[in-house]
């Protein structure tokens, strides 16, 4: 049988991978990508929780999994809409060029 | 000699980690999507793997199925991001792999060498002999997560809502100045 450690170690890899993603790439969409990657870890680690867990009958985890598939959709939505918006706004959408606020205070 | 299960595991477990690995180091964004859409197989299959096959189904069906098609389509609608770029990462790229690193070495070592994880038990029959585990989550999804679950629907609404009002161009505005010009 497959120890949950097995499982706990997939997630932080995910996790750590979709972190790297998110601290190095410049595009924004690259950006959400890498953040989907770390819902995802987030995911394994409740389910392999609630499997493991000492009350499984009861759901916890594999609900607050459901709800989060949902709210990571809605997000991606939202975040691509923003996307979109700041393209057509600044013609580019690469996070580090994106500080038309901090030249206007300097 | 492993037993199957971790095995299959096994077998889940290096192909999701080199397509993640790929899909954030892609210089291609489209690529990039194509191992994400890889990934999320693969984190589908581990979901498989520990019984809960409903999560697995909504994991194809939600990110598969939408996620990965709405983040093509914004792909497409922005320009300078499919192809080749010079630039992909920032300038302090290796200090985000060493934060990275570091967070994977300690969450890594905090989860394998961890006893208490390993002794946890797992339980066959957790359900009853017939192991259902759709009947239960629609059950309590209706009676104790009634509240959460329909606050995530207006969630859901407001979000698709908002998506569209933000991305909505003002086309009375530009007919009505393109009409004047000519």
């Amino acid at each position: 049988m497959i120890p949950l450690n097995f499982y706990l170690f997939f997630a932080a890899a995910l996790f750590s991978i979709g972190l790297a993603g998110v601290l190095i790439r410049r595009n924004t969409i690259a950006v959400l990508i890498s953040l989907e990657l770390m819902f995802n870890a987030a995911n394994i680690n409740f389910i392999a929780f609630w499997r493991y867990g000492l009350m499984p009958e009861q759901f916890g985890g594999y609900l607050f999994t459901l709800f989060s598939i949902a709210i990571a959709a809605a997000e991606v939505a939202i975040g691509l809409a923003l996307a979109i918006l700041i393209y057509r706004k600044f013609r580019n959408i690469e996070v580090d060029r994106l500080n038309d606020l901090k030249e206007d205070i300097e | 000699m492993p037993d199957l299960p971790t095995l299959l595991f096994l077998s889940i477990f290096f192909p999701t980690i080199a397509a993640a690995g790929y899909a954030v180091s892609s210089r291609n964004l489209v690529h990039s999507v194509l191992f994400l859409v890889i990934t999320f197989i693969g984190v589908a299959m581990s979901f498989i793997l520990l019984q809960a096959e409903f999560a697995a189904t909504v994991q194809i069906l939600i990110y598969v199925g939408a996620v990965s098609v709405l983040v093509l389509f914004a792909i497409m609608l922005t320009r300078h991001i499919t192809g080749i770029l010079t630039r992909t990462f920032v300038e302090k790229w290796w200090a985000g792999i060493g934060i990275a690193l570091l967070t994977f070495l300690f969450l890594g070592m905090a989860v394998f060498d961890d006893t208490r994880f390993s002794v946890l038990p797992y339980v066959t029959d957790f359900v009853g002999n017939n192991r259902k585990t759709i009947e239960p989550i629609g059950i309590a999804l209706m009676t104790d997560y009634a509240l959460p679950f329909e606050t995530l629907g207006v969630l859901l609404t407001v979000a698709l809502v908002g998506a569209i009002v933000l991305t909505r161009r003002m086309d009375e505005k530009e007919t009505k100045t393109k009409g004047e010009s000519k």
